[in-house]
Formats: C-alpha cells, structure tokens, sequence
C-alpha cells in the first residue's frame, strides 16, 4: 500500500516541556476548556427532515473558524492522528474518501465533520472522540474546512475539448460567530504548535494523562522536597 | 471429496503417458499424482497443495483458443476488487465476494448456473476503515464438505457445501487491533490455517490452526516475538542461516515486535511429505523502520510450520530489516527445479523485492535467486548467508529524506495479490509482472490502535520501457525469462496454465486474455467489464467441457491509487492517479464472474 503520510511530531520530547507547561496554561486557561467544544445531546444526521422539519438538536459551533493557526495545529493533528493513512496526506482521497473535493458523504458543515470524526461514520471512519478530544476536531474541523476545494470537474474527458470549470465548494450553513473569552496565548499557543493536545487535555485523560493530573504529580513532588 | 469416476476414465484415455511412467510418478510424489489424475475440479485458492493453479484439463489448446467465448456471467451485486477466485465442486460453483462476504453456489447442472443458494453473513461494516487497501477477499478452501472462508471482520466460516448452513463460525482477529482477515484459509491434516492483514495498522502478526470439524482454535503462532509465542521450540526450529534463541524478540527493539507487523495476507502450500506448511509473512510496521532497527524478524519472511500444532521448523527472512514495504505474502510454489543440472525440491516465489527465490523446502536454504525485474534496493543476494547485498544510496528512513529511484516499487515486482503459475509440462512458471520503481520519503509514524501506522510518502512511475506491467514465462532453472507480453497498465491477476498449454490471465484495463504457453502469443481476448484482480481458474462442466472462469471488478491497490475509477459515490471526485492517467478512460469498478468456453 502506498500513503501520503506527512510529519508526524515526536510527542515525547514534548512531555517534560508539557510538564512545565501545564501550570501556566492552567492559570491563564481557568476550567471552561472544554465547554465550546462539548458535544450535543442530540446526533444531527438527518440530512432529509420528513415532512420539511428538521430534527431539534444541541447546537454546535466551531470556536476556531477561520483561525489560521488552529488549522495549522489542525494539519499536524491530521497526520499525528493517523488521519492521512486513509485520507492522504492533504486529504485527497485514498481508502477514505477524499476531503478536498468540495463534496461531503455526511455533509461539510462545521457541526457535521464535528461529528463525523468525533462519533465516526458507518462505512469505516473510527470515532476519534475519545483520543482527540473536541478541542482537538475541532481544530482538525478548522483544518479541514481551510483545504481548497480542489479544482475537480465533474466532467472527466478523454477527448481533445475545453475542460469543465472546477466545481465550487458547496456552500456551508453559516454558523454566528463564536463567542470566546480571550486570554493569554502563549502557552497553549506552544501546546498546540507542538501537537501537545493530540495526546493530552486539560483535565481529562486522553492518549496521555490530564494536564491537571500531570500538575497534580509536579505539585506533590516539588511540594515533598 | 468425491471423484467422478467417468471424470478419471476420460483423462487417463486423454493422457499420453505410457502407464508405466505415470505408475512411477504416482509412486515417487504425491504431487504428480495429484496431476496425472486430474479431476476437472478446482476445490482450494491455489489448484491443488503445491499451489500450481495448473490444471490437467486440455480441451482448450493453443490450436482452438482463439475460439474461447464468453456463456456465463452474474453480477455480484458489490463494487470492490474482486480478488481471489472461484471454487467448483462437483457440479457446483462458489464465489466469495468482497465485502460484505456474500457466498454464492450456483448450479453447474442447469441451463444459465441458476443458485442452490446463497449466504449471506453478519460482518461488521467497522472492517471496512479497517482495511488498508479495499475490502477484497482472496477466496475460499473446499474440505470435509464444507466451504471455509474468512470474513472482512476477523471471523472464519465454514458452510456447509451442500445446504449452504453456517456450520461453525469462530472470531480469529480484533479489528480494534486493526487486524483484518481478506486471505483465503488454507486447509492441512484437518486444520484450518488462517492469519490477518494489519502490516498497515501494527498489528502483532500471527497464524492460526482452528478445528476443521468444530472450528474451534488449537493453535496461535505469532510471527515475531519471544520464542515461546512464536513456537520456535528447541530442537525443532533450525533456521537455515540464523542460530540462537529469541530471534524474532531480539531483532527488534525492547517490546517493539508487539506493533511490528508481519501480517499474513496471501498464499500458503503444504508439502504432505515434509508435513510442511509454508506461507510468507508481510512488512514490518511502521514503514518508517528507522523506529525499528534489526532485522525484525520474522517479518518479509517465509515460514515453515507442522500444521497439527503450528510449531515452527524453520524460517527464512528475504528483506531483513524492510525498509521499502517488501512483504513476502506471494504464493510460494511447490515444484522440482533443476539446479545446476540437479532436480531439487524446491519452493520458487516471485518476491516483491524483484528477486525470484528458489529454495530448499526441506530447510529453506537458498539455491538460486536471480532478479525477475529492474531492482536497485539491492545488488544480490549472497548464497552464503542468504541476506541481500544492499545499495547503501537506497536505504529509507526518517532521517534520510525522500530517497528516490527504488526499483521495484512497493506494490512488487510481482505483487502478492497475483498469484504465480507453474507448469509441469512446459516446466515454466507464469506470472503478472509490474514495472514500477518509486520514490521513498520515511516520516515518523504513530500507533494508535484500529487507525493506519505507515509513515511514508511513496509516489511510483513507470520502470524501463515504459509499459506499467506485462505478463511473462520464467524459467527458474535458469533464472530467465524465455518471453512475455507488455501491458499498458499495472498487472494484478493471478496465473492459470493448462495441459493445453494455454496460460490466462487479466488486465487491469479489463481484458481477459487466453496465450500460448509455449511462446507468449495472444490466442484471445475478451473485454469483461470492470479491470482484472482475480485468478482465472478451469474446470470440467458436468457436460463434459472445459470451463475457464474470472472476476472483474477493479480494486485492491488499484482503486486507492486509480481513484478515478469510482462511480459509486457522488462525494469522492479524484484526479487521475499521476502514473497512469487514463486508466479511468478503459474501466470502472464493477462486480461480475464470467465464464468461458469453445
């Protein structure tokens, strides 16, 4: 098999820098990480509503649309997580479907590819909800969103003719502006540049344990001394 | 299983084979006699336990092969690479598809084959982001009156022949683990030996012997890993080339092995003599080997197993330390080779590395191995101590960049997904061949577990002469090819060769082409519809007349790296794969048997 894997960091030179870390992005990030980022109650799959009316669901909005540093760490997660084994790297297709194309089997909406990486689809894409985190797809969501469209014809011709203008990326539902507490950046500014969150959270365990946990330890340690 | 007397009559009458000889053949090996009595069947994935895809049957030749036609054909009803092939049995005809694992028995007595019955199993559609290369399956094995076969999900069946009941089904892999199982079974002294694909996922490869009868697992042999799991036991595991204990532990890093691959995907043979089982293990993971120094064994290896216990006799690597995905997975064909004038018992195998290996059965030494295509990974192979004279400018890894010029690429000089043919009468063997070399960028790779841990970028292009692909006869006593046929794209098909001395095989553009064994010339060709991944196999109809059947349906490798061939799906649009830009031009997927005959 042939793949188009990109870097892939080595996160575990980053552990002993996370350790450090960890106690000023507690400080500056306070306890609401995650809440942005929670999933709904309520799975939006429907795509067709009977009778004209959707299905009432938790609402779902990326807090880092058009944030190009979050789609930066966005790409790294893509290639950490594995993503590009069945994408490619660049998302152009490979046993997966391709991402670039404009053109969605779950829809392209920023609340629909939430979903799909966090719970998984049907015909083989894995739910990465509990290894990534929703920080962490919704940075991916953020990278995936900044792809271009690839200029792909629907019109394949052998023959000596004009070729189709690319398609147009589908429109997305437009979703209000997220609403984010602003706050120091550095720190998690290095955690995600880093890649830090494909392994680890603020308080919970992921791949690797909890920031808090890891505080916890560094704390009972200095305070033994 | 059962053997149609007037069958027997009507084939020795045909044989022209004093009596006397064929006595002696039938006395000296098991193997001839399998041959000299040909039975018009095709009952497991390889022919017969020497895996020769070579039948008996000569009522199509090279004289009347242009008049072959197409009289049968049914779609599957899936689109995916229709690897593998059909059995037939007695009057009956079986196909696997791919995904979701349909079995059909089709009714060689009646006009247009109407089914006996179909089956069709529960398999969890999880496997299919599970798979690295399309949800193919490679076929199933006939024994005990029961077809067996595996599932896309880590479950092996076994059905009952005649009514098609599940007789017993047992899970043998985790797809959590990301261990998938396309490979057909293969069935000696009553058990079932199976194994997983995974070398994509780091999976910790192994091979397994479950109960013919109850289908119960007896056995678990990894193929890396401390001795004890491995079932390397004192006294009775004598490498050819390698001494100690631990081998397969100590080649690698501390605890490394238990994510180091060595899947087993393709084809095993048994020699009932030796009671040796052979089959080859595929790439170590993660295709970034710098992860990984050693020699990781026993991956990109051929092993040699007693099938009533599993325990390993010996075990011989090809591509030590693999740093280029060269997994071992070919079919490892049972045949005598002369060698330097003397007839061995040999094993022959066309290895993705570009090198044809002939070995001693018996204790895996290497005899011979010339190279079968371009290769530049590699200057030779040393005969002493059977390890590859490396090129030190074509070694891969992180820390070395994109590496270019590998030849062959890493989907084989011959790829394991098309299987070898041999024959006794023309002593040639047939095969597809690809003529791709490829370019090597390594990157650091990640395991988490049930997602892909490769960690390379390898874009391939055309080797010399320009043609993707061919088919050719190669004569392993000499380490030559005495001629073959150029192919525009790819060639992924198995081999079938005949008495008549007509060799099949597919394209990947969707001919079915019928020529001379003796000389390589077309006989016929025939459009099927959907690009050739399977293996054309022969049988006797129970009218009497020489049969010869094929897949299409494009896909395997071939339908990640030619995405452009999909339909199916309006949310995937692909460009041309950049090496073969209008394959897309000749085939779409699709899903059919065909059958052929005069």
């Amino acid at each position: 098999m042939q793949s188009r894997k990109t870097v892939s960091a080595a996160l575990a030179a980053f552990a002993a820098f996370a350790l450090i870390a960890v106690v000023a992005c507690e400080r500056d990030a306070g306890t609401a990480r995650e809440a942005p980022g929670a999933p709904p109650a309520i799975r939006y799959e429907a795509h067709v509503s009977a009778g004209g009316v959707p299905p009432p669901a938790g609402e779902l909005r990326n807090p880092y649309k058009g944030d190009k540093q979050r789609a930066e760490t966005g790409a790294a997660l893509f290639s950490q997580m594995n993503c590009d084994g069945c994408h490619g790297g660049g998302a152009p297709g490979w046993v997966g479907p391709s991402l670039a194309d404009g053109s969605w089997r779950y829809g392209g909406a920023e609340d629909e590819i939430f979903h799909s990486i966090f719970y998984g689809r049907p015909k083989g894409m894995p739910a990465y909800g509990g290894v990534v985190g929703s920080d962490g797809i919704w940075m991916l969501v953020t990278y995936i969103q900044s792809l271009p469209a690839a200029a792909m014809a629907r019109t394949q011709s052998w023959e000596a003719v004009a070729p189709e203008p690319a398609v147009a990326p589908q429109p997305t539902r437009e979703s209000p502006p997220a609403q984010r507490e602003d706050r120091a950046q550095s720190v998690e500014a290095m955690l995600q540049r880093y890649g830090c969150v494909a392994c680890h959270a603020v308080d919970k365990k992921v791949i690797g344990p909890a920031f808090k946990d890891v505080q916890a330890v560094v704390q009972r340690i200095l305070g033994s001394k | 299983m059962t053997r149609s007397r007037r069958h027997c009559r009507r084939e020795v009458s045909t044989s022209t084979l004093p009596a006397s000889v064929l006595l002696v053949s039938i006395l000296l090996t098991g193997l001839a006699a399998a041959q000299a009595q040909e039975d018009g069947q095709w009952t497991m994935p390889g022919k017969d336990y020497a895996s020769t895809r070579y039948s008996g049957l000569a009522q199509i030749n090279a004289g009347n092969a242009r008049m072959l036609r197409p009289v049968w054909t049914f779609s599957t009803g899936v689109l995916a690479g229709h690897e593998g092939q059909p059995l037939v049995v007695k009057d009956t005809l079986y196909v696997v598809t791919p995904y979701p694992n349909v079995l059909y028995a089709f009714d060689l007595t009646q006009e247009g084959y109407p089914l006996r019955w179909k089956y069709r199993p529960d398999v969890s559609p999880n496997a299919i982001g599970i798979s690295c290369c399309d949800v193919i399956n490679r076929g199933a094995f006939y024994a005990d009156g029961k077809i067996v076969y595996n599932l896309l999900d880590g479950h092996t069946v076994a059905v009952d022949a005649t009514t098609g009941r599940e007789v017993w089904k047992t899970k043998i892999a985790d797809i959590r683990q990301g261990e998938t199982t396309p490979m057909a079974p293969f069935v000696a002294k009553d058990r079932v030996i199976v194994g997983p694909s995974g070398g994509e996922f780091g999976i910790y490869g192994w091979l397994k012997g479950l109960d013919l009868e109850t289908g119960e697992v007896v056995w678990t042999a990894r193929n890396l890993g401390p001795d004890a799991e491995v079932l390397a036991k004192p006294g009775t595991f004598k490498p050819p080339y390698d001494e100690g204990a631990e081998l397969a532990q100590q080649s690698w890093p501390t605890d490394f092995w238990k994510q180091g691959g060595g899947p087993v995907w393709g084809w095993m043979s048994y020699d009932p003599e030796l009671d040796l089982l052979y089959y080859g293990t595929g790439n170590p993971s993660p295709y970034n080997a710098e992860q990984r120094p050693g020699d990781n064994k026993w991956t990109s290896s051929v092993l040699a197993r007693r099938p009533a216990d599993g325990s390993l006799v010996w075990a011989y690597q090809f591509t030590p330390h693999d740093n280029w995905d060269y997994d071992a997975n070919s079919t490892m064909i049972l045949a005598d080779v002369a060698i330097e004038g003397k007839p061995r018992k040999a094993l022959v195998t066309f290895n993705k590395n570009g090198f044809q290996y002939t070995l001693d059965r018996a204790t895996g030494r290497v005899l011979a191995a010339p190279t079968y295509v371009q290769v530049t990974w590699a200057k030779r192979i040393d005969l002493a101590n059977g390890r590859p004279v490396l090129d030190p400018t074509k070694q891969t890894g992180a820390s070395k960049g994109n590496v270019k010029g590998i030849c062959p690429s890493l989907e084989g000089g011959v790829s394991p997904a098309s299987p070898a043919a041999y024959s006794p009468r023309t002593r040639l063997f047939y095969t597809s061949i690809n003529n791709m070399c490829m370019d090597f960028a390594a990157t650091p790779a990640t395991r988490i577990a049930g997602t892909p841990f490769i960690g390379a970028s390898t874009p391939y292009y055309a080797g010399p002469g320009g043609n993707l692909g061919g088919f050719m006869a190669w004569d392993a006593s000499t380490g030559k090819r005495v001629w073959d046929t150029k192919e525009p794209y790819p060639a992924w098909s198995g081999a079938l060769v005949t008495a008549g001395d007509v060799a099949f095989y597919g394209t990947l553009d969707g001919w079915f082409k019928a020529v001379d064994a003796k000389n390589g010339r077309l006989l016929s060709k025939f459009k099927v519809g959907s690009g050739v991944v399977g293996n054309p196999i022969t049988y006797r109809g129970p009218d009497g007349k020489q049969y010869v059947a094929i897949y299409a349906g494009i896909g395997g490798d071939w339908f990640l790296l030619a995405g452009d061939v999909r339909s199916d799906d309006p949310a995937d649009l692909r460009p041309a794969a950049e090496f073969m830009k209008d394959l897309a031009r000749h085939t779409s997927q699709g899903g059919a048997v065909w059958v052929f005959s005069l």
